[in-house]
């Protein structure tokens, strides 16, 4: 790069041109990269509305009267139920969980270090499937555990006593994901918040819970409010848990009943899309809500630095707070996967487990033997891999490149953060409609699959990487430069080396979350171009219990392997970090 | 306002003897932000001598750093001109910018931004290694230069296994490696304890005048301005006040703002009643002969006379004295080792007087205080 002078032709060049006069060859690609993301997320919406436009107004006919009208409004009374039911679990689960962990004695420890991973340690999908194989009421093994229990008290049933398949068993599995959400953001509120303002209160005689009630839960309400509509944002577009118990519970909601629009024949692209879109708008409406509120937040954040105060003593009540903290660990990660393992490996799914049959057939056909699976499992890893380290190269490059000027970064954060605020039924819906159509059509290849991984994951990978930026002192790079290094030396050997923890955690988060992805994988994968997802979907409609159970088991032993890994690369930091 | 900066600069000794390394020319900066423009820089103008040591004192948010990034080019400014060695680096007019890495000066940052991942000797090598230098003989250089800063022993190390003190001392050596002749400070020694902060600043002076640098060096730390500095500039929001040596600055303040902010000052309210050969101010306590501060004096004016606390000396009441002399009723007398301060009402108003050495006074004792009428400034209202 020239060193030594850049020189403008005119006196007083506009801030347009002085971005361009400084543009280089790097972040024209950067910018380049970006703008087709742009448009991945851009153009399928509109061309999906521009194409079947004549299906909208069929299909917002179709909604007033016919079939529909009967049923959708079932189904947006049933979506209302469990997501908000989740919510307000998670809402009560996470933040108490968040106050003991960051004020109390009861501090979590390890849990509290994975409480927020849940959710990636173990693969949505595969914990309802091993909650479904636990409750079903007939051939649930813990149904069965119980019933055997009671049996020689005398009391037994049939069936029971517990039923996965209700509303109940929707709302209570939905809010078990959701906790994460709302753990991370009270947490992250929890720790802004200065704990001498909770002290001067104990000091001006009110006691913890009062001193809870009335500083601290105030204090973090704007936090609260956003984490409650961060899950529900995230509760209208979980799709695994749904798809997997509402067909038993003959309960649909809606992220499940588009999907069911386009995959009955003849499909039925305008109610699809008319649901889709106001699906869109509803979250549009949350975020902006969620937007103002969070800014709130922050300006009534108070203190910054991560000193720690004293802890409220819990006594007795510390154990309380533990078991539930090991309740919820239990619930979302150890028993679904027991359940899961005992049904992989047997040969049949049965309420009682033979130990004289257990066998490996399961994991044999589904790694081995079965051609869907085999391709679908080397197709899903090759996607992570790829969609990752695409996604990384990108945000990784723009955010450190663009970290001394920060309306490039504020644009390049927008561009990628925006598929965030598409829920994936959205995404998948859109792009089964833009891209089975000229010019691209691409439907059923890999290729489509790509590009929505791409699109979904691009705000995790955004997010990784701006945190790893943010932990880098802007003096470091300006102590580089000052040390007579050019921009990309400043890059390779300052900015990369020290943000390259966060980036492969960054890596590893979108791989799990590639891999174990289902919304757009039941939408856009098929027997050509088969996933993981969408084989555990239709193995699972088919019945195929033993080898769901062996599949699920092993996308959760591939991601919590990564999981562990991330943990393992952000932990080995330089021992003390300077700035 | 440029008037005055550049007679300061004829004045100052050491930049008028030889080719200045910096020359800042006109320099303005303003901060487009949502809440409006701040003009962080208004027309600054300031010459740094080969050699020479330039302390930047003013309060918070002044403009000191901006002012230090300008000079850095890690900020561009919105318009004046900048040279160093001569070269041209910066030029609104011109449309010339040049970017850091292409300007001969180095930087220590107030955080010392010494780079976690790379080893002491590496971090120190860093600027040697831009410059195309081998590794090996990067890597030697950057030894001595540790060595010259004590800290040969610790070459291997990495920046979070050191002190505070040592890791300034890492920056330090980093910045006078390439030995670029110019070195800029933001606050460097603020991080650290009044005990370290004191030899660091001996070791500093001691380096300087060895490898014969000149510095640019921000800080909030009178004490420290004053010890430093072959001439210490002091800033008011976004410009530069006075500019001079440090007894310049202390003894001989241009500027109402400039007296109050370095050392203390009473300040005593009146009018002018004669403006030739001396000025004298009829105030409450009496007439107060003094030398003008700044120029415009005219009579009748309202003025104010300005002495400091270890100008005045106490006496008995009604004992004769040469200059300015008032009566009043000591208050509180406190003992801060060093000196004694005692609270002296006069009239309505509280002066203050310092001691060196001496007891405190009974409270309610009548005194008189002195002061020399070359000691006592007279600046306009
Ligand atoms: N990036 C920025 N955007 C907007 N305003 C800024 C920015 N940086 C500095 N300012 C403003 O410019 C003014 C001068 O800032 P500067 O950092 O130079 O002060 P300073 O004299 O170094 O203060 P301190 O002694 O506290 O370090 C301040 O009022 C500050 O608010
Ligand atoms: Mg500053």
């Amino acid at each position: 790069m020239d060193a030594t002078t850049r020189a403008a032709p005119t006196r007083k060049a506009s801030a347009l041109a002085g971005a361009i006069r400084n543009m280089t060859w790097f972040s024209a690609v950067l910018w380049a990269l970006m703008a087709i993301v742009g448009l991945l997320v851009v153009y399928p919406l509109l061309t999906a509305l521009i194409h079947e436009f004549d299906q909208v107004v069929i299909g917002l006919g179709e909604l007033g009267q016919g079939d529909l009208a009967a049923s959708v409004p079932t189904v947006l009374w049933n979506t209302f139920v469990v997501v908000v039911g989740g919510t307000v679990i998670a809402l009560v689960i996470g933040s108490a969980l968040a106050w003991a962990n960051e004020r109390s004695d009861a501090s979590l420890g390890w849990i509290g270090q994975l409480l927020p991973l849940a959710a990636l340690i173990v693969p949505p999908i595969a914990g309802v499937i091993g909650w479904a194989v636990l409750l079903d009421p007939r051939a649930g093994l813990m149904n069965h555990f119980i019933r055997n229990m009671l049996a020689p008290l005398g009391i037994s049933f049939d069936t029971g006593p517990f039923n996965i398949y209700t509303m109940a068993g929707l709302v209570i599995i939905t809010g078990l994901y959701i906790v994460p959400y709302v753990y991370l953001v009270v947490s992250a509120a929890l720790q802004r918040l200065d704990p001498a303002v909770e002290e001067a209160s104990r000091v001006s005689g009110a006691n913890p819970f009062k001193t809870l009630y009335r500083v601290t839960l105030p204090a973090v309400r704007p936090s609260l409010v956003a984490s409650a509509l961060l899950g529900v944002i995230s509760g209208v577009s979980l799709f695994s848990v749904p798809a997997i118990l509402g067909g038993g519970a003959r309960i649909d909601v809606l992220s499940v009943f588009i999907y069911r629009l386009l995959s009955v024949y003849p499909t039925r692209i305008g109610p699809a899309l008319v649901l889709a879109m106001g699906m869109l708008v509803l979250v549009q409406v949350l975020l902006v809500a969620q937007h103002l509120l969070i800014r709130r937040g922050q300006s009534a954040a108070i203190g910054g630095r991560g000193f720690r105060g004293t802890r409220v003593k819990l006594g007795p009540f510390r154990y309380l707070v533990l078991a539930m903290a090991a309740l919820y660990l239990l619930a979302t990660a150890v028993l679904p996967l027991l359940g899961l393992l005992l049904v992989s490996l047997q040969p049949f799914w049965t309420p009682s487990i033979n130990w004289a049959t257990l066998t490996l057939d399961n994991f044999k056909f589904v790694l081995l033997e079965n051609k869907t699976t085999v391709s679908a499992l080397i197709n899903s890893m090759w996607l992570g891999f790829v969609v990752a380290s695409f996604n990384m190269l990108l945000t990784g490059a723009t955010t450190l490149h663009f970290v001394r000027n920060p309306a490039a970064r504020r644009l390049a954060d927008s561009l990628t953060g925006m598929p965030a605020t598409i829920p994936h039924t959205v995404i998948g819906v859109a792009f089964i409609l833009a891209f089975s159509q000229p010019p691209l059509r691409i439907y059923g290849t890999t290729a489509i699959l790509l590009l929505a991984y791409v699109v979904m994951t691009l705000p995790y990978a955004a997010r990784a990487a701006s945190a790893a930026a943010d932990t880098i002192g802007i003096e470091l790079g300006e102590a580089s430069r000052i040390n007579k290094a050019s921009d990309l030396v400043t890059l390779w050997r300052i900015m990369l080396p020290l943000a390259l923890p966060g980036l492969v955690a960054g890596w590893i988060m979108v791989f799990v979350h590639t891999v174990g992805e289902i919304t757009a994988s039941a939408f856009l994968s098929g027997t050509n171009n088969p996933v993981i997802g969408r084989v555990l979907l239709d193995f699972w409609t088919f019945g195929n219990f033993p080898q769901v159970a062996s599949l699920a088991l092993i996308i959760t032993v591939i991601s919590s392997t990564f999981v562990g890994l991330m943990l393992l690369v952000t932990r080995r930091r330089h021992a003390v970090t300077v700035s | 306002m440029t008037v005055a900066t550049t007679r300061s600069i004829i004045s100052g000794e050491a930049g008028a003897q030889t080719a200045p390394r910096v020359q800042v020319r006109n320099l303005s900066k303003i901060y487009r932000t949502r809440r409006g423009e701040h003009v962080a820089l208004d027309n600054v103008s300031i010459d740094i001598g080969a050699g020479e040591f330039v302390v930047l004192l003013g309060p918070s948010g002044c403009g000191k750093t901006t002012l230090l990034r300008c000079i850095a080019g890690l900020e561009e400014p919105d318009g004046g001109e900048i040279h160093i060695n001569g070269k041209l680096v910066y030029s609104s007019s011109a449309g010339i910018s040049v970017p850091p890495e292409g300007r001969a000066l180095n930087m220590v940052f107030q955080s010392y931004a010494l780079w976690p991942h790379m080893s002491v000797v590496d971090n120190v090598a860093y600027p040697l290694r831009n410059a195309r230098a081998s590794t090996s003989e990067a890597r030697a250089r950057a030894a001595e230069t540790l060595e010259l800063v004590g800290l040969g022993a610790f070459t291997a190390a990495y920046p979070g296994q050191l002190s505070g003190g040592q890791q300034q001392r890492v920056a330090l050596a980093r910045s006078i490696v390439s030995n670029d002749g110019l070195v800029l400070f933001d606050e460097p020694l603020s991080n650290l304890d009044a005990k370290v902060r004191d030899r660091l600043r001996v070791e500093l002076l001691n380096l300087q005048s060895r490898i014969g640098f000149s510095a640019v060096y921000v800080t909030h730390d009178q004490m420290e301005a004053l010890a430093l500095a072959d001439r210490v500039a002091v800033m008011d929001v976004g410009r530069i006040a006075q500019i001079g040596s440090a007894r310049d600055i202390y003894d001989r303040p241009t500027s109402r703002y400039v007296a109050d902010f370095v050392g203390s000052a009473n300040e005593i309210a009146g009018r002018i009643v004669s403006s030739s050969e001396g000025v004298a101010i009829e105030t409450p306590m009496g007439r107060l002969s003094g030398v003008a501060g700044s120029d415009r004096l005219a009579e009748g004016a309202k003025a104010i006379a300005m002495v400091r606390p270890e100008h005045c000396i106490l006496a008995s009441p009604g004992s004769a004295a040469s200059g300015n002399q008032v009566e009043g009723v000591v208050e509180r007398s406190l003992y801060l080792g060093p000196v004694v301060q005692h609270f002296i009402m006069v009239g309505e108003q509280q002066l203050t007087v310092s001691v060196s050495g001496g007891e405190g006074l009974q409270p309610g004792s009548r005194v008189a205080i002195g002061f020399a009428a070359d000691r006592t400034r007279i600046f306009a209202a």
